[in-house]
């Protein structure tokens, strides 16, 4: 299925690559500020179409998670969870291990280059 | 607006039908309410069906079959919600005095998919990342248990108390009691769910038949009273959100009270959507039967069972009676209909007087759920 082979996976428009490395590219409102992701094209907030790119936080907050055992991926179980990142969004993703998870942890956003875009998921920084 | 009370109900009992079709599985539901109500074909001035899966023109195919042709059908698709909304439409069309009888009912046949996951639309973003009902559902469960102390074997219970209740519902897909060792046992699906947190995908029909109120009398003695019909859509954010406490159900359980003119503590029997068992008590605490964190209590002092002093799924609730999708709303409005009537037999609630249906769901990234639909409804 079409969302099995996306899930972790980001096209390049969704990317923000700088010099300070590789970033969430979400979308601020330049008109009220508020930030989204994905990036969108109109601000849900004010309904301005003036939407600049904004590289969000590398870090976060594990809000909840979950260890997944069924589905039509190889790789099973694996682990997706929310984490609020540090400017106030909360991204979907997959971590990188299925134990020692717990809610309020720290976890990094890791981002790096595969094939026609990134693989994206969040590490722990911390032991629980 | 003018009152509207339900004259008849029906539905088949839930399973799996792989050899019927969708529209087959509806029309039964129909002609048991329709007889159930005394109503003709002639005297339906509108039709509505709710449907997530059954494809373009559902209800057309639907009543094709029983020659009812001619009026307006109107299709609703709302995920869980569909039968709810549609119903809700319905009610509206007869509040209105636009017309005097409306037909309303759900019909969805998940046993084509052969079993899993319901599929989503992966044009959300959240989906195309693997989001999956189960998963949403389990975060919840894992933060209100880091929140609350809750255990899995708590969580478990809620399982234990619908196969319970669905054991003497000859209309649930399950009608066998489990224990609590089973549900921990059973194959894990996504933690802390396994397989019997969940409930089961299959294939069902439900029906009503509604009326306005002053002319109810013609066709049933004992019309059940609509109090208030309710729907509302999830407050969409981009940021953070409490996912322990279901907002889109918390604001229309508020919406509904106010309409109705009752309270919590009115409420004598509640179906509300355990689609997964963290639902259950998230709702209890939504609809005010509890405080914050009380949830378990209520479960596990048998307050919710049969017999408790504020039953809730009587029926099985989805974990036993089953959630075809677009039949779940009416599904659920046909079990509060029939216990306030007192013919519920072995999961009759003595005495009910005022009931509360309550169907939710969708996932859409940024809301609690796309869709809330609470009626309540009063003998
Ligand atoms: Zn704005």
């Amino acid at each position: 299925m079409a969302m099995d082979q996306r899930a972790g996976h980001l096209e390049p428009g969704h990317v923000i690559a700088g010099d300070a490395g590789l970033h969430l590219k979400g979308g601020a409102c330049a008109s009220c500020g508020a930030l989204a992701f994905p990036k969108p094209a109109i601000c849900s907030g004010c309904l301005s179409e003036d939407i600049a790119d904004a590289p969000l936080a590398g870090g976060g907050v594990l809000y909840a998670y979950s260890v997944i055992h069924v589905g039509r991926r190889p790789d099973l179980p694996y682990a997706v969870g929310y984490v609020d990142l540090a400017d106030g969004v909360r991204v979907f993703t997959e971590l990188t291990r299925t134990d020692g998870l717990c809610p309020d942890m720290k976890v990094a956003i890791e981002i790096s280059p595969e094939a026609e875009g990134y693989r994206f998921n969040a590490a722990p920084v911390e032991a629980v | 607006m003018r009152p509207v009370s339900i004259i008849g109900v029906g539905m088949i009992p839930f399973g799996k039908y792989p050899e019927k079709d969708t529209a087959d599985l509806a029309w039964p539901a129909i002609k048991q309410a329709m007889e159930d109500a005394g109503t003709d074909r002639d005297d339906i001035g509108i039709a509505y069906c709710g449907s997530v899966y059954g494809g373009m023109m559902i209800g057309q195919r639907t009543l094709t079959r029983l020659g009812m042709t001619g009026k307006p059908i109107i299709n609703v698709e709302n995920a869980c919600s569909s039968s709810s909304s549609a119903f809700h439409q319905a009610h509206m069309a007869v509040a209105s005095g636009a017309y005097d009888v409306a037909l309303v009912f759900g019909v969805d046949k998940l046993s084509q998919f052969g079993g899993g996951t319901i599929p989503l639309v992966d044009e959300d973003w959240e989906i195309s990342q693997g989001m999956l009902m189960p998963a949403l559902y389990a975060m919840r469960a894992c933060r209100y248990m880091h929140e609350t102390g809750l255990t899995t074997e708590q969580l478990a219970g809620v399982s234990v108390k619908a196969r319970a209740m669905g054991a003497h519902n000859p209309d649930a897909q399950f009608q066998k009691e489990i224990s609590l060792e089973e549900v921990m046992n059973a194959r894990p699906i996504a933690d802390p769910f396994t397989l019997l947190h969940c409930c089961p995908t299959g294939d069902g029909a439900a029906a009503a038949v509604i009326c306005a109120g002053d002319v109810a009398h013609k066709f049933e003695a004992a019309p059940i009273k609509i109090l208030a019909s309710d729907l509302c859509t999830g407050t969409y954010l981009t940021g953070y959100r409490d996912m322990t406490v279901p907002e889109i159900t918390v604001r229309g359980a508020s919406e509904a009270y106010e309409e109705a003119g009752v309270g919590p503590e009115d409420i004598d029997v509640a179906e509300i959507h355990d689609a997964f068992t963290i639902a259950e008590l998230l709702y209890y605490e939504a609809f005010g039967f509890c405080g914050r964190g009380e949830a378990i209590r209520l479960l596990e002092d048998g307050v919710t069972s049969i017999g408790g002093a504020k039953p809730v799924n009587p029926s099985g609730g989805l974990l036993s009676k089953g959630h075809p999708v677009g039949a779940t709303g009416i599904a659920q409005i046909t079990e509060i209909t029939r216990q306030l009537r007192g013919s519920c037999g072995a999961r009759q609630v003595e005495g009910a007087r005022t009931g509360l249906a309550h169907a939710t769901g969708g996932g859409a990234m940024g809301m609690d759920h796309g869709a809330c639909s609470i009626h309540i409804l009063q003998r």
